[in-house]
């Protein structure tokens, strides 16, 4: 019996991602997102190097719609909660507000480019350069 | 699914009967390898005091390493602290580091839009209506059979190895958008098919950059600009010789492709 599953995404294919990291002795699931490779129209070539990603990862891998299948994953194998790294794709967020909805769900933090905290004003980028790049250079 | 594979070719023919309507769109693999391994190979070839002042030549030394950042196999912080570690002075891998700042940027933005990223972020600066975009990528173009040497190539390439230079990455959305005037969402979505970099936040935001719903103007070149940073390899055999749609003054480029109102 697991404590927690690890759902893992596009956004985080690495066996260093830090919801890997912190939890390193539980299951993985990465669920292939049908709706979203149709969606995208995606060619062979882009599955064939995200499953090269994949086994390089201690991971079970599969296809079909991934908020029923960590659920289910989760559940089965007497998980308290699901893991995983947080991501800006608007999809993510429609897949953990899904899976919320049986089980709880972690998001661990993703390694950030630059430690800003701060209001940036993302209108244009040079507004965002002016107020990151002495951060990039100087830490 | 399956994890043990003899072969890149026995997992390509594994997803080909997995994934069908994907390999409709196209059933090569990259040459590009994805993992861990690949990724690691890939960053310790970086040169970013180099890849300053060549990078916007096709043969400059640029790294590659946008499907690997794309999928988390690297992280932007990874790679710029590599870059900064390969230098004297960390002003000579500024270049590099503006790139990868570039990719921050566009997350920023993505996590603020959402799916709003498929909209036009402002009016474009053309002065055409939208009307005058075509929704659908033109046949010739898709198949890469323009006529055009570069853009012919472009297409293949991109189908062929699911990447492509950032230079003819924009050389070839302002052709579709400027030139063939097709929306530039049509291009987005068909580079989204085969870039393993593919992710609307750098991708459809690089198309608005370009078509100026995004941008105080519209981003375009001319065949000179095309010529001296491709080493003229496409010009040289281009059947489009002499006659070549992308000839010309950048003043009479502008005259000939927008109708930009002067303020007086």
């Amino acid at each position: 019996m697991s404590d927690s599953l690890l759902w893992l995404h596009p956004d985080c294919l690495s066996a260093r991602n830090p919801a890997l990291q912190k939890y390193p002795e539980q299951p993985a699931l990465f669920v292939f997102d049908e709706e979203e490779i149709e969606a995208e129209a995606w060619s062979l070539k882009r599955i064939q190097f995200l499953y090269e990603c994949l086994l390089e990862i201690p991971t079970e891998i599969r296809r079909g719609n991934v908020a029923e299948e960590i659920v289910r994953t989760a559940l089965e194998a007497g998980a308290r909660k699901v893991v995983t790294v947080e991501s800006v794709n608007p999809r993510f967020a429609v897949h953990k507000k899904a899976i919320e909805t049986r089980i709880p769900v972690e998001v661990v933090p993703a390694e950030p480019f630059v430690d800003f905290r701060g209001h940036l004003d993302l209108k244009r980028f040079s507004r965002y350069w002016k107020r990151v790049e002495p951060v990039v250079f100087n830490s | 699914m399956k994890r043990e594979f003899a072969s890149r070719e026995d997992l390509r023919t594994y997803l080909v009967q997995e994934f069908p309507t994907a390999a409709a769109r196209g059933e090569n693999c990259s040459p590009i390898k994805g993992g861990q391994r690949a990724a690691e190979t890939a960053l310790d070839k970086i040169e970013p005091s180099r890849y300053g002042f060549t990078r916007n030549y096709l043969d400059g030394k640029v790294t590659r390493l946008s499907p690997y950042l794309r999928h988390g196999v690297l992280t932007l912080a990874r790679v710029k602290d590599h870059a900064f570690a390969k230098v004297n002075d960390r002003l000579h891998a500024a270049k590099f580091v503006v790139e990868l700042a570039w990719r921050d940027y566009w997350q920023r933005l993505y996590k603020q839009l959402g799916n709003r990223i498929w909209q036009d972020q402002e009016e474009p600066k053309t002065g055409l209506p939208s009307a005058a975009y075509a929704d659908h990528l033109p046949e010739d173009v898709a198949k890469g059979q323009t006529g055009l040497a570069c853009m012919d190539g472009f297409v293949e390439e991109l189908k062929t190895t699911g990447y492509l230079h950032n230079h003819a990455r924009m050389w070839f959305a302002a052709y579709l958008v400027h030139w063939r005037r097709v929306k530039w969402q049509a291009g987005a979505r068909f580079f989204l098919t085969h870039l393993l970099d593919g992710d609307p936040a750098s991708n459809n935001l690089s198309w608005q950059w370009v078509a100026s719903t995004f941008a105080h103007k519209p981003y375009f070149f001319n065949r000179e600009n095309l010529e001296k940073y491709t080493a003229g390899s496409y010009c040289k055999k281009c059947p489009q010789q002499g006659h070549c749609e992308l000839e010309g003054s950048y003043e009479a480029l502008e005259d000939r492709l927008f109708r930009i109102e002067i303020a007086s």
